[in-house]
């Protein structure tokens, strides 16, 4: 990882502080859609059916993003200054070969506009973590992010360039 | 003992005037003397109001933290969302761009916000202010039952990254003064399903209440208690509609201030109980007489 990308401001999720209740769903779908339903949000969180269990599947921005790679028609890009990566609605062809390719499934196919849909986030302030009391969700560097995902994670978050 | 603006928000004075009846006999038993804010505006709502228009919702928190600081340094809140709004609300003023421009419209209705206003929530003022031992002074009928403490989301909210468990911590150390026997389950962090009740009922019954109040019925709890009317309504109301989901409960949903009110000696029938949409009464007149 290099010093940009290690520097690099994702998203990172703990389940030990979630609460479940979705506020982040809601603000990001307000944000991103103008609809407070939490299926139009670009993080998603997921319960076991006794609700003590959560995780969220949300885009971590990855180095080399293989949603990117996949599109056939170059509607996704990495911005070489933020490295957000992030989907041109005007360029999607709506093929949904990013929705199948990304590891996490971050991103996901909007039915209504019939092209493909991922994590903005917000042009440097996610609103998903602003909206979180518990801290469950904030922004952390790559490095930081990586570290503690690994932990949760174990092996499993040590994929080259899908690392978060 | 200090004195504290006092804001009760919308909910507690309209819906569950109860927790305003019982939280006045807790504070002057505790000796907590508190200054009306008078004209007071909603909060307003931690998530919708706050997500639909930024602005409007900063300036309508900056009105009321501006009633709020003429009479004195710090605002006694009893509700988590008024607690989330405002704290929040405070944080983003301390921003001096952002409060000159919110200034700016409050000065039509000549009002000034000069962030000086500290937000406390009633469980971190009973917790640190008054304290423990003086608590237990107080207390004439300690409850010794099986509860379950909900937290809720908003009591979480920390400023500047501080220990989230602080608060929640100090709400179980409150309940055992009391007497109470705080049951700690997973179940208890759960959220009640109030933000997302508004867009898809029956997905916040499925998701938080329903695994909630499951797991309540099974380790046999008496009362569930919280610090927030939301959470008390959102609990209330669900559990009738869980009977779709095949789950029947009829679980008293208790605030903290009502609990600690009859545990300091005031009699059921003083507290208005009826306006819950539990069995609170019952339960009140069962444990407290």
């Amino acid at each position: 990882m290099n010093k940009s990308n290690a520097d690099q401001r994702v998203l990172l999720y703990d389940p030990q502080r979630c609460t479940g209740c979705r506020c982040c769903e809601m603000a990001c779908a307000y944000q991103n859609f103008g609809s407070l339903t939490p299926i139009k949000s670009h993080i998603r969180i997921i319960a076991s059916e006794d609700g003590i269990h959560r995780d969220a599947v949300y885009c971590w921005h990855c180095e080399e993003p293989v949603c990117a790679a996949a599109c056939p028609v170059d509607a996704i890009e990495k911005d070489e200054r933020t490295g957000w990566v992030r989907v041109n609605p005007l360029k999607c062809i709506g093929c949904r070969s990013c929705t199948y390719a990304c590891p996490v499934a971050a991103a996901w196919f909007d039915e209504d506009r019939r092209t493909a849909a991922k994590c903005t986030f917000c042009d440097g302030d996610p609103l998903c973590a602003r909206f979180c009391s518990p801290q469950a969700i904030r922004v952390a560097t790559r490095a930081e992010a990586s570290a503690a995902l690994k932990q949760i994670l174990g092996g499993a978050a040590s994929g080259g360039g899908t690392s978060p | 003992m200090k004195e504290y603006a006092v804001y009760w928000g919308c909910m507690i004075p309209h819906r569950l005037p109860s927790i305003e009846i019982a939280a006045r006999y807790v504070l002057e038993k505790l000796g907590v003397r508190v200054r009306e804010v008078e004209n007071y505006t909603c909060c307003p709502d931690p998530i919708i109001g706050r997500f639909i228009d930024r602005k409007t919702a900063l300036t309508l928190s900056a009105r009321n933290l501006a009633l709020a600081e003429e009479l004195g340094p710090e605002l006694l809140v009893l509700c988590n969302g008024c607690f989330e709004t405002l704290i929040e609300a405070v944080e983003a003023l301390h921003d001096e761009n952002t409060r000159t421009e919110i200034n700016q419209i409050l000065e039509k209705v000549g009002r000034k916000y000069q962030g000086a206003i500290q937000v406390r929530h009633v469980v971190e003022v009973l917790h640190d202010d008054v304290g423990l031992n003086r608590i237990k002074e107080v207390v004439q009928k300690p409850s010794r039952v099986k509860l379950a403490v909900h937290y809720g989301c908003h009591l979480f909210r920390e400023p500047n990254g501080g220990d989230i468990w602080r608060k929640p911590k100090q709400f179980e150390e409150l309940l055992r003064v009391i007497g109470g026997n705080p049951v700690l389950c997973d179940h208890n962090r759960l959220c009640c399903g109030f933000p997302t009740s508004h867009v898809d009922p029956e997905y916040s019954l499925r998701m938080n209440l329903l695994p909630k109040m499951r797991c309540y019925k099974q380790l046999k709890i008496e009362a569930v208690v919280t610090v927030c009317p939301a959470c008390t309504i959102q609990m209330e109301t669900g559990q009738r509609m869980l009977r779709k989901f095949g789950l029947e409960t009829s679980v008293p949903i208790v605030h903290l201030m009502e609990l600690m009110a009859l545990a300091f000696g005031m009699r059921p029938q003083e507290l208005s109980l009826k306006v819950h949409r539990s069995p609170v009464e019952d339960f009140a007149r069962r444990v407290f007489g």
